[in-house]
Order: C-alpha cells, then sequence, then structure tokens
C-alpha cells in the first residue's frame, strides 16, 4: 500500500509537472520574459537624464550606432502584424540591428491581424505586452485614453519628424501630444486592369461610362468592385463630396447634406448606373473578380498588390474626380510605431523606434515591403520617385484624409455601414438612414466608457 | 458520478480541518478587506491633506511675477513637513504638426524634466476628468496621477486654458512616502481557530447540522468585521495581486473604503453561509480523503487545471461586472442598466428583446438538431444498409471541420451575387434575395442554416451510440405483441433514448445559446443588431461600448439563465442521473 502511495504520487507530481511545463511553454513563446528579467537592472523608468543622454546619441546616426548601449543586456520587443514582404523587410532590418548591438536586442512577434487589438489591450494593463507596437493611428485615441501608449515628449524633436510627410505625423497626434513616428501611409487608390483598360479614367463621369461596356451581369462581369457599405471604402465618396464624420468642433455629424450626397451618388452607380455587384460583396471576392478579368476598376489599398495574380495586367491611378475640382477623396491611415506605456525600455525602445523608421531603414521596407514608406527623402531618390506605383500613392496621399483616431469612432462604423447597406442596397432614404445612423452612433458613445 | 458511499460520521479532526480551513481563507479575506479599508483611509487622508495645499499651489502659479510665485512654492514647502518639493508647469504653445511644445517651468526643486512629464501627463487629463475635480469627487485627480513607485504620493492639479478647452498648466505637490504597515498572518489564524471552536461548539445546538455550520461561520465573520478595525493595521501592498485583475482589486479597495463597506460585509456573510452550509460536505471529503486519498491524487491535477483555467476567470467576470471602466465599485448598476434596458429604436443593445430572439434561436435550432440528428440516425442504424460506415463518416465532417471555416463558407454560399444558393435560384428562374442585407429575417434564416448544419452530427452520434446499446430482444418481443413500428419507436426506441439523448440536448442548448461564431461571422448580428444574440450583443458592449463591467454583467446573466435552465430541466427530466440508478 505504501509503496502503491509512492507510485501515486510521484506520478500525480509528474502530471502537476507536465502541466507546469506545458504553461511554462506557452509563457516562453511570448516575448515578454527576456525584457521582463532585464527589467530590474534597468534604469527606472522615466530617468530624465538617461532620456536626454540617448535621444542625441541616436539623433545622430540612427543606424550606425557606432557605441553600443552600455549596461546590462535588454531586449526591446516589437509586435506587428505584418505578414509576407512587410514582415521579411521588418525582419531583415532586425538582423541587421540584432547584429550590430550586442546589448541592445530586438525580438519581433507577429500577431494576426484580427487578434492584434484584443492581445494588445488585455496585455498593457498587466504589465506584459510589448515595449513597441506597430500599429495604424486611428487607436492611437483610445490607447492614449487608456494609458496603454505613452507620448514621446522631447524624443519628438522638429529634427526627427522632418524627415517624415506631414500628413502621416499628424494623425499621431492626440491631444497635443505626439504617440508615435510613422513607418508607412495607406490609402485607397483606383485599381485598373490594363488589358481591359488601358488609361485610366480622370472623372467619375468616364468611369461610369467604361465601367459601363463590362457590365455583363449574366457573364458576373461588373464595371465596378469596392465594399460599398463599409465605411471605409465609402470615404472616398463622403470626403470626396466634402463631407466628415466629425465636424469642426469633435462632434458627430454623420447626418451632414455632404454625406447624403455620397450616399446618393453610390446609389446611382448601383441603382442608375448599374455597374456594381448585387448586394455587398467581400474583399475576398473582389479580389478574384480582378484576378478573373471580371472587374476593370477596384477601390484598393497598398495591401492589394500582393493579392493580384501573376498574370494579370494592372496598373493605379490616382481616384477620379467626383465633379471638376473635386477628387474623391479616400482616408490615410498612418502606420506608426508607439511606445507601450508599461514599457520597462523606454531609452532603448526610442532607439530602436529611431531606427526603424530612419531614412535608411525606410529604403529596406519600400524595397523589400513594398512598404509606402513615410520618409520623404525616399521619394527624393529617382528609382521610388519616378515608380509610377509609388507615385500614384505618394499623389493620393496629397489628398487623403486622415482616418479620425478618437475613441468615439469606434461607435460609428456599425451604424454607419448599416444606413450605407440600407440606403444603398435597401430602399430607405439616404438622409433617413442617416439620420438614424446618427442616433444609433450619438446613443452608442453616450453609453461608452469615457 | 459515482454512487455514493455512506459515509460513518466524519471523525472530530476532519471538521476541524474543514472548518480551520473555510476559516482562514474567510479570515484572510476579512483582515485583507478590513485593511484595504485601513490603507485606503490613510490614502485618502493623505489626499485631502494635500488637497487643502492645492489651491494655494495654483494660486502660487498663476502668480504673474516669477519672482514672487517662486517664492510662494517655497513657502508651501516649509510649511508642510509632508510635501517633498511643490511644482509648477505651463504650457509653451504647439507647432505645425499640433504636439505641445516647450514647457516653461516655473517652480520645480527636482530635474526640470521631471516636472515637464506631469505637464505631458496632465494633458491627458480629461475634459471629464477636470470637472469631477471641482463637482463629484475631490479625488479624481489624484486618481489620475496616482501613487509613484516609491510609495511616495503625487498630487496635481491640471488648470486649464482660458476657454476651458485644454490644460494648459499643472501644479501640484508631491508628498513623501510613509511606511506601511506588515500584514499580522496571525490575525487569520487567531480567526480560523475561533472558527474552529465555534463551529464545534455549535454543533451541539439543538440545529439541522448545516444551520448551525452556516451560522456560526457568519457570526465568525461578523467577529471579525468588528475585531479587524481594531487590531495593528494590515496594510495590503498587494493589492493589485490578489484580484487577478486590476479593475477588480482597484474597486475592493474603494469599496472597502468608501460607502460599500457593508457591500463586502454582505458579500463575506454570504460566502460564509454558503461555505458553511457545505462545511459538512469537506469534512465528508477531508475524512475521505484519509481513508483512501488515491483517487484524489488522480483527480487533483485536473480539479487544479478546472480551477485555474475556468472558476479563477469566472470569479474575476463576476467581479469586473460590479465594476466599471475606470475601476469603480459601482455595485449593482450594471445589471440594473441591463435589466431595465426598454426597447429603444435607437440603442444598439436591447437585453430583453435579444433575449427573445435568442430563446427562439435556441429553440429553432435544437428541435433542428435533434430532428435531423435523431432521423438521421434512424437510417444509419438499419443493419442492412450497404456503406454506412462511409455515410456516417460523411455526416460527421460538419462537425470535424474547424466552425469558423464552415461559417465563412456558409456566409459565402449566401453572397448575393456570387454564392451557389442565389445561383441555383437564377438557375431556376427566381430572383437572386439579398440573403445578408437588410432582411432580418433572411439574415436569420442565413444563421439557422449554418448553425444545423453545424450541430446536426452531435446529436446524430448520440443517437446512433444510443440506438445501437436497445437490444434487439425488446424489439423481438414487441413484434411478437405485435406492435406497429411507430409504437417500437415510441414506446420502445424513445424512453430508452432519453437517458442518452437528454444530457445531449442540455448541452447543445448551452452550446446554440452561445454560438457566437456562427452569428458572429454569418449575419454579424446584422442588419442593424436585428439578429444578435445576447453573446454577440455582450461583446458588443465590450468591443465598441468598451464597457467591460456592462459585458461582464451579461455574461453573468447568461449564465444564471443557463444554470436556471440546467436545473429545471436535470430535475424534470433527471438527465444527468444514470440509468442504472
Amino acid at each position: 500500500m505504501r509503496k502503491n502511495l509512492t507510485i501515486h504520487l510521484v506520478t500525480a507530481a509528474a502530471t502537476c509537472f507536465l502541466a507546469l511545463g506545458a504553461s511554462g511553454c506557452k509563457k516562453a513563446e511570448a516575448p515578454a520574459p527576456e525584457a521582463k528579467a532585464a527589467a530590474p537592472a534597468e534604469q527606472p523608468k522615466g530617468n530624465p537624464e538617461a532620456d536626454k543622454a540617448a535621444a542625441p546619441a541616436a539623433a545622430a546616426s540612427p543606424t550606425a550606432a557606432a557605441d553600443d548601449d552600455p549596461g546590462p543586456a535588454k531586449t526591446v520587443t516589437v509586435w506587428h502584424a505584418y505578414r509576407d514582404a512587410e514582415r521579411a523587410a521588418l525582419d531583415r532590418l532586425i538582423e541587421h540591428w540584432n547584429g550590430k548591438h550586442k546589448n541592445t536586442q530586438i525580438q519581433a512577434l507577429a500577431v494576426p491581424p484580427d487578434a492584434i487589438i484584443d492581445k494588445f489591450q488585455v496585455a498593457v494593463p498587466n504589465g506584459n505586452g510589448p515595449d513597441i507596437m506597430i500599429f495604424a493611428h486611428d487607436k492611437i485615441g483610445v490607447w492614449a485614453r487608456d494609458g496603454l501608449i505613452q507620448p514621446l515628449g522631447e524624443f519628438a524633436t522638429p529634427d526627427r519628424l522632418k524627415r517624415f510627410m506631414p500628413q502621416t505625423v499628424k494623425p499621431l497626434v492626440f491631444e497635443k501630444n505626439l504617440y508615435g513616428l510613422p513607418l508607412a501611409y495607406k490609402s485607397l487608390v483606383l485599381f485598373y486592369n490594363k488589358k481591359m483598360v488601358p488609361t485610366p479614367p480622370t472623372s467619375l463621369t468616364q468611369l461610369i461610362e467604361v465601367a459601363k461596356g463590362f457590365t455583363k451581369p449574366d457573364a458576373e462581369s461588373f464595371g465596378l468592385a469596392y465594399e460599398a457599405a463599409n465605411l471605409y471604402f465609402h470615404g472616398p465618396f463622403l470626403l470626396g463630396a466634402g463631407g466628415a464624420v466629425f465636424d469642426e468642433t469633435g462632434a458627430l455629424k454623420i447626418d451632414s447634406p455632404e454625406a447624403k450626397k455620397a450616399i446618393d451618388t453610390v446609389r446611382g452607380l448601383y441603382k442608375d448606373a448599374k455597374i456594381l455587384p448585387q448586394g455587398t460583396v467581400s474583399g475576398f471576392v473582389i479580389t478574384s473578380m480582378f484576378n478573373d478579368g471580371k472587374v476593370p476598376f477596384v477601390l484598393q489599398g497598398p495591401w492589394f498588390m500582393g493579392e493580384i495574380e501573376k498574370g494579370v495586367e494592372w496598373g493605379v491611378a490616382v481616384l477620379p474626380e467626383l465633379e471638376p475640382g473635386k477628387p474623391l477623396r479616400p482616408f490615410l491611415g498612418s502606420e506608426a510605431a508607439l511606445i507601450s506605456a508599461k514599457t520597462q525600455n523606454k531609452d532603448a525602445a526610442l532607439r530602436v523606434m529611431d531606427y526603424l523608421t530612419s531614412d535608411e531603414a525606410a529604403l529596406t521596407r519600400i524595397e523589400v515591403g513594398k512598404q509606402m514608406v513615410a520618409n520623404i527623402k525616399t521619394y527624393e531618390m529617382p528609382k521610388w520617385g519616378d515608380d509610377p506605383v509609388v507615385k500614384v500613392f505618394r499623389a493620393q496621399a496629397e489628398t487623403a484624409v486622415p482616418m479620425p483616431s478618437s475613441a468615439e469612432m469606434s461607435a460609428v462604423w456599425t451604424p454607419y455601414n448599416a444606413a450605407l447597406q440600407k440606403a444603398i442596397y435597401g430602399d430607405s432614404k439616404s438622409e433617413e438612414a442617416l439620420a438614424e445612423a446618427q442616433k444609433r452612433a450619438t446613443d452608442d458613445i453616450s453609453k461608452m466608457k469615457k | 458520478m459515482p454512487p455514493k458511499v455512506p459515509l460513518a460520521p466524519p471523525p472530530t479532526w476532519s471538521r476541524i480541518l474543514a472548518a480551520g480551513v473555510l476559516c482562514a481563507l474567510l479570515g484572510l479575506a476579512l483582515v485583507y478587506g478590513q485593511g484595504a479599508l485601513r490603507s485606503q483611509q490613510q490614502t485618502t487622508a493623505r489626499r485631502v491633506a494635500a488637497l487643502a495645499v492645492a489651491d494655494a499651489v495654483v494660486s502660487a502659479l498663476a502668480e504673474t511675477d516669477s519672482g514672487k510665485s517662486a517664492k510662494r512654492f517655497e513657502a508651501i514647502e516649509r510649511e508642510h513637513q509632508d510635501i517633498e518639493y511643490a511644482f509648477g508647469v505651463r504650457e509653451g504653445g504647439v507647432d505645425e504638426f499640433g504636439i505641445s511644445r516647450g514647457s516653461e517651468v516655473v517652480h520645480a526643486k527636482p530635474p526640470a524634466a521631471d516636472a515637464a512629464r506631469l505637464l505631458d501627463h496632465s494633458k491627458r487629463v480629461s475634459t471629464d476628468g477636470h470637472k469631477a475635480l471641482q463637482t463629484k469627487q475631490p479625488l479624481a485627480v489624484q486618481h489620475l496621477f496616482g501613487q509613484m513607485p516609491d510609495g511616495r504620493l503625487l498630487v496635481a492639479v491640471p488648470v486649464k486654458n482660458d476657454a476651458g478647452q485644454d490644460v494648459s498648466a499643472v501644479a501640484g505637490v508631491v508628498l513623501r512616502a510613509t511606511a506601511d504597515e506588515a500584514t499580522p498572518a496571525w490575525i487569520a489564524a487567531v480567526l480560523a481557530l475561533l472558527a474552529m471552536g465555534l463551529a464545534l461548539g455549535a454543533r451541539r445546538l439543538p440545529l439541522p447540522a448545516r444551520i448551525s455550520d452556516a451560522v456560526s461561520l457568519c457570526v465568525v465573520i461578523l467577529a471579525g468585521w468588528l475585531l479587524a478595525p481594531a487590531l495593528p493595521s494590515a496594510a495590503p501592498a498587494g493589492v493589485t495581486v490578489l484580484g487577478g485583475s486590476r479593475l477588480v482589486a482597484h474597486a475592493a479597495v474603494e469599496a472597502a473604503g468608501g460607502n460599500a463597506g457593508p457591500w463586502l460585509l454582505g458579500l463575506l456573510l454570504l460566502a460564509g453561509g454558503i461555505l458553511g452550509w457545505f462545511l459538512d460536505d469537506s469534512a465528508r471529503v477531508f475524512a475521505a480523503l484519509r481513508k483512501d486519498p488515491v483517487p484524489y491524487f488522480y483527480v487533483g491535477p485536473a480539479i487544479l487545471a478546472t480551477g485555474l483555467l475556468i472558476f479563477v476567470p469566472f470569479a474575476v467576470g463576476v467581479g469586473l461586472s460590479f465594476v466599471d471602466g475606470e475601476g469603480h465599485f459601482v455595485g449593482v448598476d450594471h445589471y440594473i442598466e441591463v435589466l431595465t434596458s426598454v426597447v429603444d429604436p435607437n440603442s444598439s443593445t436591447h437585453f430583453f428583446r435579444t433575449l427573445g430572439l435568442t430563446t427562439l434561436w435556441t429553440a429553432i435550432n435544437v428541435a433542428f438538431h435533434v430532428g435531423f440528428g435523431l432521423g438521421l440516425a434512424l437510417v444509419l442504424n438499419r443493419p442492412h444498409l450497404k456503406f454506412r460506415a462511409f455515410y456516417r463518416l460523411l455526416l460527421i465532417v460538419p462537425r470535424s471541420c474547424p466552425s469558423y471555416i464552415t461559417a465563412l463558407t456558409w456566409k459565402w454560399l449566401f453572397n448575393t451575387q456570387f454564392g451557389p444558393i442565389n445561383a441555383m435560384l437564377a438557375a431556376l428562374g427566381q430572383e437572386r434575395i439579398d440573403w445578408l442585407g437588410n432582411s432580418p429575417l433572411t439574415n436569420f434564416g442565413a444563421n439557422l442554416a449554418t448553425n444545423v448544419w453545424l450541430g446536426f452530427p452531435f446529436m446524430m452520434v448520440i443517437s446512433l451510440g444510443a440506438l445501437q446499446s436497445i437490444p434487439s430482444e425488446l424489439y423481438e418481443a414487441a413484434d411478437i405483441d405485435g406492435a406497429s413500428t411507430w409504437q417500437k419507436f415510441r414506446h420502445v426506441t424513445l424512453p430508452l433514448l432519453k437517458p442518452a439523448l437528454f444530457p445531449a440536448i442540455i448541452l447543445g442548448t448551452i452550446w446554440t445559446f452561445n454560438a457566437f461564431n456562427v452569428i458572429y461571422l454569418v449575419s454579424g448580428g446584422g442588419p442593424d443588431h436585428k439578429t444578435d444574440i445576447l453573446i454577440t450583443e455582450a461583446y458588443y458592449t465590450f468591443t465598441v461600448l468598451r464597457r467591460t463591467g456592462l459585458a461582464a454583467a451579461y455574461s453573468v446573466l447568461i449564465f444564471a439563465i443557463l444554470l436556471l435552465y440546467t436545473l429545471i430541466t436535470n430535475r424534470k427530466t433527471r438527465a444527468t442521473e444514470s440509468v442504472s440508478s
């Protein structure tokens, strides 16, 4: 009996051990442990002297950084949602840095795009999470208010900001504080099939005319495809008509005459010109339509380039004019490196951020990652300045409008999309659908966590 | 569940042990709660004292003559022993990006950059935060600035510009750290001993054992509650560790410090009553553990894992439902908000409408699951059916695919222009239907089709297993009695399926009630939240409205509804009791 008991005890202990081991392994996957281990030996967070000392050194030569950081070894963790080419570019940059900086190693974690927001929002309040978060600017308002990210403060010297296109920096400012440095910008442009349409249209009227020629519902072929019932893709029409989601004072204004006009324009495309497919289409369907030559025009962003199959002759063009002098204006997304509010390595993280957004790093990101980088210098080089695709995105960024980054914006999506669905595909009047969305979003905002 | 082995009256020592463990836990909770209270009161006192100086600091900042201003700051520092230093910083305007540039340090004894950082920080104080300072809670600002890591306390007053829009300056003081008293662990031990004595003594009263146990535990709690303030203070330095969630911990402290003390006592008494009720059972467990420890070692890891992965998150969830997003204890406000919601066309969430829809959704689904599942099982159970194994395999496929993929595939099947379902309609000369468009009915139908597809294989497998275990002699006997096919099904098959089918139906109901994947991925709750079920509505309140507390209240209510359903069904059908008993 006693011997038996011992055996059972050992078995039970082993089971526990295995269970613990398994959970331990899971933890090791997350990049945090090293960073944490190094933390106690680190200088206390927010030491002003260290801040000052680190800043000029990094500013002088971001990539060369001949002198390795003295002091204990540390790891700067970076979370991002990159895949494929963009990820390869980031990995290459990190490898380059890690080879040169034995004391400050970068560790990257790729998180699937649909999971990264939740993961970040759960991890940071508990003191975990990355040192640097790479994400589009439209979450900055929420994250700053919730204390998940911190302002760059004195690190954001005018000198440092000069290297970026101004419209990529402005969206990163929330309540007069700069929260990150821009890596790249994203906006919709007009993708067209060169075989079907040799020269892209410059006005919406032209586009409709050309598109009508390709609309053959029986052959499942249409003139234009985009996610019409999604505010992001509706943006060009809304902003092009001079509308917005919030007015100048920041108050919610969904049911504006401009917004009505924008919906009526799209309704015209669907119900009168009949160049759009029936019912809503997802991005996946749009991609396969374009690849199969079933649609000459799609509204898509830089990510779409990676989804076009080889053999499809495609081109990009700046979005056409809604009416003379009034171009369609897409939302602009500025993708940035942000600093976690709970980082234990702020100085090192700032240096890494500086490196990733440097002009040299930008070259790798545009070359390998095909990113539309935010650095002005890149476009001064003929190779990129004269690149036909890059040129179009660059030109589009001039008219694009930054996506609102306030917390209230998150309450706008669902009601607004419902209004688009109702007024474009359904029988609701656009002003009624918008008024309903206005009320719904107002109610949601009143219930939101402040 | 193994049959209950009648145990001899438990030996006294296991009762003592059980009472001791339970009371030690309660004692810890008490000591902790009281410690939190004490600590909160001390901090509050310090903050109130610091606030008294705040006006002086702000007016020192407002002084236009810089020399005079500095003198006033120094005077404040000299006057108050507790103050390490006072500071004042003013903003220096914005650059072309709208980033505030430079800050003018009016006064700061420590490194100027430190004070500048405070201004930086202050600008994040929202308009509401500032209003709160003047009206509702005088401590709102400290809440934002809070304790510094080394125990020093920062009290800062953001000053708004003339337009009242933005923070343009900040003034405040930093208080020196005070030493906290350590937690006396012996209080818990004393309470535990006291409880053991009481629990044993109460057994001599002419009362049912369970009641006397519950009463004695509650007496211990009350005594502890009254005694603990008189004992040396217990400072909960690790406040944030205990709750598992900062919000919960914060609220616990606040509850103890604010007017929510009775709440905490009430909760403790409730916990004590429940534990006391089960004291006898736990004594039995201890007794059984001594008698035959082996099974307990085997189930130990599983209990540990279940506790960590299910009960701890569940407890945190329940805790969260009493806490708002800022970590303030709000009592049952969230439940009231959910349960008093009326159908308002402007609102995105309507608890009762959604509950009705969820019930309908569940009933229709489960009816289809059982109907299809049982029907197919009867077909597959025919002994002479060819390729039976192949069909069975084929019919289980819907279940074996990840539900995400299945749901997304169905979403595509319902696509208006390119979906095969509409293609079939078009081939038949029918009009295309915008399934996932503006009609709640077609959206609901799409969700339903997807979930029926996902759900029937489970019922089929369960029924098939049960069918195969029905002895063929019974049918032979029925044949001899001249029973028709229907009579055999009604009086032989169905009664014998019941023990297998009822637990499966309970389980299927719970799954369908919370079929988040399907709703989220197929209709997305659309159009306009009209096909939301409770769990997707809770998700909406969490992700879009960012109301963790409200979402937690939804979850607790969903749990309560399902628990009630299970208890009632269980009692009515004795579903989870084994056949043999």
